[in-house]
């Protein structure tokens, strides 16, 4: 299944309801999208405390902005948006990324770990993290959003707001990366 | 189609399924008849799409919600105090000396004096084309009292056409 189909669309109602300050409707809102909000922004940036604070962030900047928001685009589209470009601003602070480097491949799964399943699951965390580590924050973020959310081209391209063509691109060259790991990988293997 | 134009297309659209039913019935006669191609396709499947499949996402730390109500309670009492400590001052001043109270009725009472007030403008307009006036005139004087015998009046264009 597509994951962006977890989460479910928030009704226009709910939203001008948290947009007057409803706490309800702004937890309705919290619910249905703060497991891609967190989960976006865990795996663009690789650490636990910082998803977590950008997490935060996000959501007060919906508390501010709401009122302004303007139904044209998705609300899910607005998030990730939010989501996005303050994950990659982060991974472009210098100094930050220092102490995310640090934890990357590190980081104790959230669940509690039981027996095989959650070590194999543990593997292939790190496996994801080495490969995203090869990208540049905009490149993860399309991957991101395409391997791991689940988005089309289309509302890649309207979260990030470039164009499909930039999407495709970003994508061609991340791969072209992960090919080449695979065959440094492989070659290493063999020797 | 060559090899090279259906690895640019494998490497995105095929890999995300984003391709048109014509696209992918050429990519994949190709494939069928290209050995090379084939194996580009599964080592690209392994290294690209087959380590992000199923992966679970993450649980979100159960007390996130609490700190953002924490933030956002912070927030809204930090703007309401700011209004509130400024009546607040204001009323304490006023308080210890009531005098104050006249204050903002005597800056909005000076306001509309000068805007219904306008400084005599009409009278300046005047001063200066009385002056201009008068210099125009100490000009044409001038002019009369050259001394070359032309009385001011005759220029060399009108003595030829006239």
């Amino acid at each position: 299944m597509n994951q962006s189909e977890v989460m479910t669309e928030i009704s226009q109602e709910t939203i001008q309801q948290a947009a007057r300050g409803n706490e309800a409707a702004f937890d309705t809102i919290y619910h249905a999208t703060a497991g891609f909000v967190y989960n976006t922004a865990l795996r663009v940036i690789r650490n636990r405390e910082l998803a977590r604070e950008i997490s935060q962030e996000v959501y007060v900047t919906l508390f501010d902005k709401l009122k302004t928001f303007r139904h044209e685009s998705r609300l899910s589209t607005w998030l990730y948006r939010i989501t996005v470009n303050k994950a990659i601003n982060l991974m472009k602070s210098e100094s930050r990324m220092k102490r995310a480097d640090v934890e990357l491949d590190h980081v104790a799964p959230h669940v509690a770990p039981e027996a095989a399943a959650c070590e194999e699951q543990e593997e292939r965390r790190r496996v994801i993290n080495r490969l995203l580590d090869l990208l540049t924050p905009e490149q993860r973020a399309c991957v991101v959003l395409r391997n791991l959310e689940g988005l089309s081209y289309a509302r890649i391209a309207g979260v990030l707001g470039v164009g499909v063509d930039v999407v495709r691109s970003r994508l061609r060259r991340a791969r072209e990366k992960f090919l080449s790991a695979r065959r440094e990988v492989m070659r290493d293997a063999m020797s | 189609m060559q090899c090279h134009k259906v690895r640019n297309i494998l490497i995105t659209d095929g890999l995300d399924g984003e391709w048109s039913e014509t696209q992918r019935r050429r990519v994949e006669a190709h494939l069928a008849q290209c050995p090379e191609c084939g194996a580009f396709a599964r080592e690209l499947q392994g290294a690209a799409a087959e380590p992000f499949m199923d992966m679970p996402r993450q649980d979100v730390p159960s007390d996130l919600l609490a700190d953002i109500h924490r933030d956002l309670r912070v927030r809204v009492q930090a703007r309401r105090s700011v209004f509130k400590n400024l009546i607040e001052y204001w009323w304490q001043t006023v308080s210890a000396r009531p005098a104050l109270a006249f204050v903002p009725a005597a800056v909005v009472g000076l306001i509309v004096l000068l805007s219904v007030f306008q400084p005599p403008r009409v009278a300046t307009q005047v001063a200066l084309q009385d002056l201009s006036e008068d210099s125009y005139l100490m000009y044409l004087a001038s002019y009369a009292e050259d001394g070359n015998g032309s009385d001011g009046y005759g220029t060399v264009i009108e003595e030829v056409f006239l």
